[in-house]
């Protein structure tokens, strides 16, 4: 991964910089050495001598890619903890802390974003400022002013341990509270770099889902051009022979045995497709009622030679649903086209479409709503046993070469992509329920059932095999 | 909205009159044993039907020969088939087309209606949908130039 591979070379650059940023302090400490010189401040070199050993220690388990995005989180606490009482300890000076900002910088740049790399400076500098303002209105003492800290350092050094441990005890606590905050905030640093990292993780995987499916669909584009051309002109012209034949003659026996297998071929070439096809067209704003409609046009035929009635029942008001017109198309019209074998004649299909708030709304003017899709027949229904596999690809209920066992599959995987739920329940000899469930933003005002725009209405017998 | 599904008017779908059977046809498909399985199975139903495997040749018959009902392949190499479509439609208004594709979706469906197709076919096709489609396509036709005669009539009166 190209992302990876960017984090890791830009942590070793920041353990590098942490390096340098230490050998900084190390002059600082040289030059303010002179003006000190007591034994009080000896601390500080040991404490440089410290930070280099964990530069080295962050250097070694770096090489470790697996564990860079961890330690560079780390890295930047135990920075902050470390030169805080770094500061504390040596007591001084204060300059110390541009090198450290300088550290936190290079990280807010490297690891987060420059954006967020300002946003980190800002709040430590407003929580240095503060400290500032505090001591200043408190009168406490004069921890931030570097000559303060010389001028204390040195009388600290002069004066007895008992005054010396509890002002390094003042100073420490001090900063042991700097040194807390400092960790809240690199914590709320941080939790905007795992966020967006899960943020990018989630783009790059679905890229890669999209790359996938336009060779995908392109695959199946010409495998459709490809058989189905020749499939037609094979069925067309056997049709065409079929006509010519007598009838009880072993020719015309014979041709009929072929059609049925050219359609069968059909048949499970066009269930392949709309399994491979997904989503070939763009996430856009549907309207069920089109969908619907245009599903009740489709099957007409169907149902008329079934002698069955289809029974809609639709919510006046539906809101659109982000999603894909196709597949939501061949979802309901696989749903209702199974309803319709498994019932006989005279039998009925239900086909409601209801929106509903959702159950656990989190405020009254929550607008998050769900459609719910309910498909009923009173059809043979199916056993308990073969219900839970209905759902698998190839899977079949119906007789050898009738289905493809693709039609359910590409139900269960359209409604996955729309982010919603499927429930069957059927009783055998009573019929079978599919229950779909979207969820949706909500209902605008303006959006109404009406679709007067639309071609299907315009005429019911229009496009009966439309899309397939 | 409750609604039952209302039957389909197919009186005319399955006794086409004089007129519509009279009706000349354009088929165009790349495939050249394509188009002519086409036209076997029309001519058989009395239609006068004329082949083109091109744009171009589409284009050039429908300069010399007015054409009640043209059946465009979609996917065709000089011109798609929605392009031919609007050209067709462009030179003659009272043209209506069916759109044929071996790689059928909802949405292309709905696209070749929006730009002014008459149907759609998904290929391939049985021989007795293809025959329903056309008689339904041509009578819709004959209804529209009826409409299109009373419109003009009724202005005329005014």
């Amino acid at each position: 991964m190209p992302y990876t591979e960017t984090r890791f070379r830009s942590f070793q650059t920041l353990i590098r910089i942490r390096t340098i940023c230490l050998a900084l302090m190390c002059c600082l400490l040289m030059i303010s050495e002179d003006a000190r010189s007591s034994p009080a401040v000896t601390t500080g070199w040991e404490l440089l001598f410290i930070g280099m050993a964990l530069s080295l220690v962050f250097g070694v388990l770096g090489k470790i890619k697996r564990l860079v995005p961890w330690l560079s989180p780390v890295i930047f606490i135990v920075d902050g903890i470390f030169v805080s009482f770094w500061i504390a300890i040596s007591g001084g000076p204060v300059s110390f802390y541009v090198p450290f900002f300088l550290l936190v910088l290079v990280h807010a740049i490297l690891v987060l974003q420059p954006r967020m790399a300002v946003i980190v400076v800002v709040i430590l500098m407003s929580v240095f400022l503060g400290f500032f303002y505090l001591d200043y209105i408190w009168n406490l003492s004069n921890t931030f002013g570097a000559t303060q800290i010389n001028i204390i350092s040195n009388l600290l050094a002069h004066s007895s341990p008992e005054i010396r441990k509890s002002v390094y005890w003042h100073q420490s606590l001090r900063w042991f509270f700097f040194s807390i905050l400092m960790i809240i905030v690199c914590s709320i640093a941080m939790r905007q770099v795992w966020v967006r990292e899960e943020r990018l993780r989630i783009k790059e995987r679905s890229l890669e889902q999209k790359r996938h499916l336009i060779q995908m669909g392109e695959m199946t584009g010409r495998v459709a051009h490809g058989v189905n051309t020749p499939l037609g002109l094979i069925s067309g012209n056997l049709e065409l022979l079929i006509a010519e034949t007598r009838k009880s003659t072993k020719t015309y026996r014979r041709l009929i045995q072929i059609n049925q297998y050219v359609q069968r071929a059909i048949r499970t070439v066009r269930d392949i497709l709309d399994y491979g096809r997904q989503t070939m067209s763009q996430i856009q704003l549907v309207s069920f009622p089109k969908v619907i409609q245009a599903v009740a046009a489709a099957v007409n035929p169907k149902l008329k030679r079934n002698k069955s009635r289809l029974i809609l029942d639709m919510d006046s008001k539906l809101p659109e649903i982000k999603g894909y017109p196709d597949g939501l198309y061949q979802a309901l019209l696989n749903l209702v086209e199974n309803a319709i074998d498994s019932i006989a004649e005279n039998g009925i299909v239900t086909l409601t479409v209801r929106f509903q708030y959702q159950s656990m709304r989190l405020s009254a003017g929550d607008q998050r709503g769900e459609i719910k899709v309910v498909v009923q027949d009173n059809g043979r229904g199916i056993s308990a046993d073969k219900l839970s596999q209905i759902f698998e690809p190839f899977y079949s209920t119906k007789d050898f070469g009738k289905g493809t066992g693709l039609g359910l599959a590409i139900v269960k995987r359209i409604v996955d992509e729309h982010n919603g739920t499927i429930e069957v329940s059927s009783t055998v000899g009573v019929g079978t329920v599919f229950i779909l469930i979207f969820p949706v933003e909500g209902l605008k005002p303006n959006q109404t059932a009406d679709s007067e725009d639309f071609y299907y209405n315009k005429s019911e017998t229009n496009s009966k095999d439309l899309g397939l | 909205m409750k609604k039952v599904m209302k039957k389909r008017p197919t009186a005319k779908t399955k006794k086409p009159s004089v007129k519509i059977r009279k009706a000349r046809l354009l088929v165009v498909d790349d495939e050249s044993d394509f188009v002519t399985l086409i036209q076997t199975i029309l001519m058989q139903e009395g239609y006068g039907v004329d082949t083109a495997t091109s744009a171009t040749q589409a284009i050039a018959l429908q300069r010399k020969n007015a054409y009640d009902l043209a059946l465009v392949d979609l996917r065709m190499p000089e011109m798609t088939g929605l392009e031919l479509l609007q050209y067709l439609k462009a030179r003659d208004k009272s043209i209506f087309v069916i759109l044929m594709t071996a790689y059928g979706s909802f949405s292309v469906g709905i696209e070749a209606l929006r730009r002014g197709a008459t149907d759609y076919v998904a290929k391939p096709f049985k021989n007795k949908a293809l025959k329903e489609k056309v008689a339904e396509a041509l009578s819709r036709r004959h209804q529209y130039l009826e409409e299109q005669h009373s419109i003009r009539h009724s202005s005329d009166e005014l």
